[in-house]
């Protein structure tokens, strides 16, 4: 699961890719939290930004900055080293309150039959732990979140709806996420939040980070 | 510049969003870089000036002001008020001049710079259009006839810059009929070993399925082994390759983050040539080292830096409406 020791690759001639494992994992997607922390807080020279991963951390540069490429390597190194022996830095603990079921959750009958369960139990194992914020990435906003605990896990829709509310909460597989705008989607929709998780001219324009903690919260009508 | 026709669809570009992949935010941007940029030189422009880009021919704008444009990128012809008019040379274009990228006699995407560049609001830093995000540019979405985009101030006098003209070198430079170089990985353990050899050795052609986010490209199968890789960042120029061993080579507009394995990158320097081909073109790979990588990229840069021919300016010859002085009366 955890690589000996983390690889760091070239991604193509501009980035330099970070691997700890190939897992799903928090403890790993820790460390990858703890690496970008740090390389944000001790900028190399021409340092763009860097893009976590599950287990990953991809770190892009302009090359238009007069350091070489061992010079770039030597310096991830450096930000490694003290991740191994820094605490993880803090996480914060952001809480979306949703409305689950009806119009709001089309899926949560789906969910509650597949599972065995009735609704009000799919409700508690959905709001009864703090997920980890994996990564962001498939639209501006969206986030990662999981562990999704076992009792509730799903497939994906066989066929995405054109398109899902901004807001709704969804499942696939041991994943739980949010869409913070209208697009297609192919989870389990099973809630639906009021929160904006994507405002472009917010600063920062998204609610959630990687490396944050999620705990949904029931809100009734 | 008001848009009156925006040909097969043409959207507002700069350098691309920086910063904000982690946040799930695409960088956008020119695909081909290397014409933008030009283009930019060649209207006395800031590097980060936005530009249109035009993709397929039939665009047609008014300018609502005097303008100096340039038309870079693929082979076009222009037309101002009718009369026809090189690429790649500055044109001093009066208030209410029609102006028309015409057809595309080689290539696929047309970059028009206005000294003063493109000037609508800029999101996150940036003024690229995201297209999926629906972010940036005009309203975050491709033109529409009607739209009326505000230039900027142009930072020298404009008949003084009428007629440069993009030096040969760089004009050709887009139509070298050379393989796209690759570094390999990082997803090698991916892969069967006969992968990377089938890379190089294929030819592939560039499927209609493509655009901004990725061109698809068909031809022989590349083997891979079946597992997925974790969701990991990407880069333009990553070459994925799903399931069906098509590879699909990321652009602008791609996913921060892909699930697909990456059995190479193609490199900065390549990527304007790649974008400037057509559905049904041919692209071949060749392999690179990142030393080589770099050294394609500081040509480039000097190319951009040296693109401009000042010769044929207006400073050298008297301002009368003839061809060379790209002046229109």
């Amino acid at each position: 699961m955890f690589f000996t020791s983390p690889h760091i690759l070239p991604l193509g001639d501009t980035a330099l890719l970070v691997e700890w494992g190939d897992a799903i994992d928090v403890a790993l997607n820790a460390r990858v939290h703890t690496l970008a922390h740090w390389l944000a807080a001790h900028p190399a020279a021409g340092f763009r930004e860097s893009v976590p991963g599950y287990a990953s951390l991809v770190v892009h540069f302009d090359l238009a900055a007069p350091v070489t490429w061992d010079a770039r390597r030597a310096w991830l190194e450096q930000g490694l080293a003290h991740a191994e022996s820094a605490q993880a830095a803090e996480s914060r603990l952001i809480e979306i309150p949703t409305r689950y079921g009806g119009e709001f959750g089309p899926d949560l009958a789906f969910v509650a039959e597949h599972n065995g369960l009735t609704e009000s139990q799919v409700v508690e194992f959905h709001t009864g732990t703090e997920y980890q914020v994996y990564m962001l990435g498939f639209a501006p906003g969206f986030a990662y979140l999981g562990p999704l605990p076992a009792e509730i896990a799903v497939p994906r829709l066989d066929t995405p709806r054109a398109r899902v509310p901004a807001g709704s909460v969804g499942l696939a597989g041991r994943q739980t996420g949010v869409y913070p705008a209208a697009t297609p989607g192919g989870w389990r929709l099973v809630g639906r939040t009021g929160l904006r998780l994507f405002d472009p001219s917010a600063a920062p324009p998204t609610l959630l980070r990687a490396g944050d903690r999620v705990r949904f919260v029931r809100v009734e009508d | 510049m008001l848009i009156l026709e925006p040909g097969l669809t043409s959207t507002i570009q700069d350098g691309g969003r920086h910063g904000s992949q982690a946040l799930g935010i695409t960088t956008a941007g020119a695909l081909d870089e290397f014409s933008r940029r030009c283009a930019n030189r060649l209207v006395g422009n800031p590097r980060e000036a936005a530009v249109l880009e035009i993709v397929g021919g039939g665009w047609a704008g008014e300018a609502e002001e005097n303008l100096l444009v340039v038309v870079t990128g693929a082979r076009v012809s222009i037309r101002v008020n009718g009369q026809t008019r090189p690429s790649g040379m500055a044109l001093f274009v009066r208030i209410g001049s029609r102006i028309e990228v015409g057809l595309i006699e080689r290539g696929r995407l047309a970059y028009l710079a206005a000294a003063g560049g493109f000037d609508t609001p800029p999101v996150l830093g940036s003024r690229s259009t995201d297209l999926q995000a629906g972010l940036g540019g005009y309203a975050g979405r491709a033109l529409r006839p009607g739209d009326r985009i505000p230039v900027g101030a142009s930072h020298a006098p404009m008949t003084a810059r009428a007629g440069a003209l993009l030096r040969p070198e760089a004009a050709s430079y887009l139509w070298q009929d050379a393989a796209l170089r690759v570094l390999s990985g990082p997803h090698t353990r991916f892969f069967r070993r006969e992968a990377w050899t089938q890379l190089l050795k294929s030819d592939y052609t560039v499927s209609p399925a493509s655009d901004r986010m990725a061109y698809r490209l068909s031809g022989e199968t590349i083997p891979r082994e079946t597992a997925e890789v974790l969701s990991a960042g990407t880069v333009a120029g990553a070459i994925q390759v799903p399931a069906d061993g098509q590879p699909i080579v990321l652009l602008a507009d791609r996913q921060t983050v892909g699930g697909y394995p990456i059995l190479g990158c193609v490199v900065q320097a390549d990527l304007p040539r790649l974008s400037q081909k057509l559905p049904g073109e041919i692209v071949r790979f060749a392999e690179t080292v990142p030393a080589a990588a770099f050294s394609a990229w500081v040509a480039v840069e000097r190319l951009i830096e040296e693109c401009v021919d000042q010769g044929v300016s207006s400073a050298r010859y008297p301002a009368s409406g003839a061809q060379g002085t790209g002046e229109i009366t």
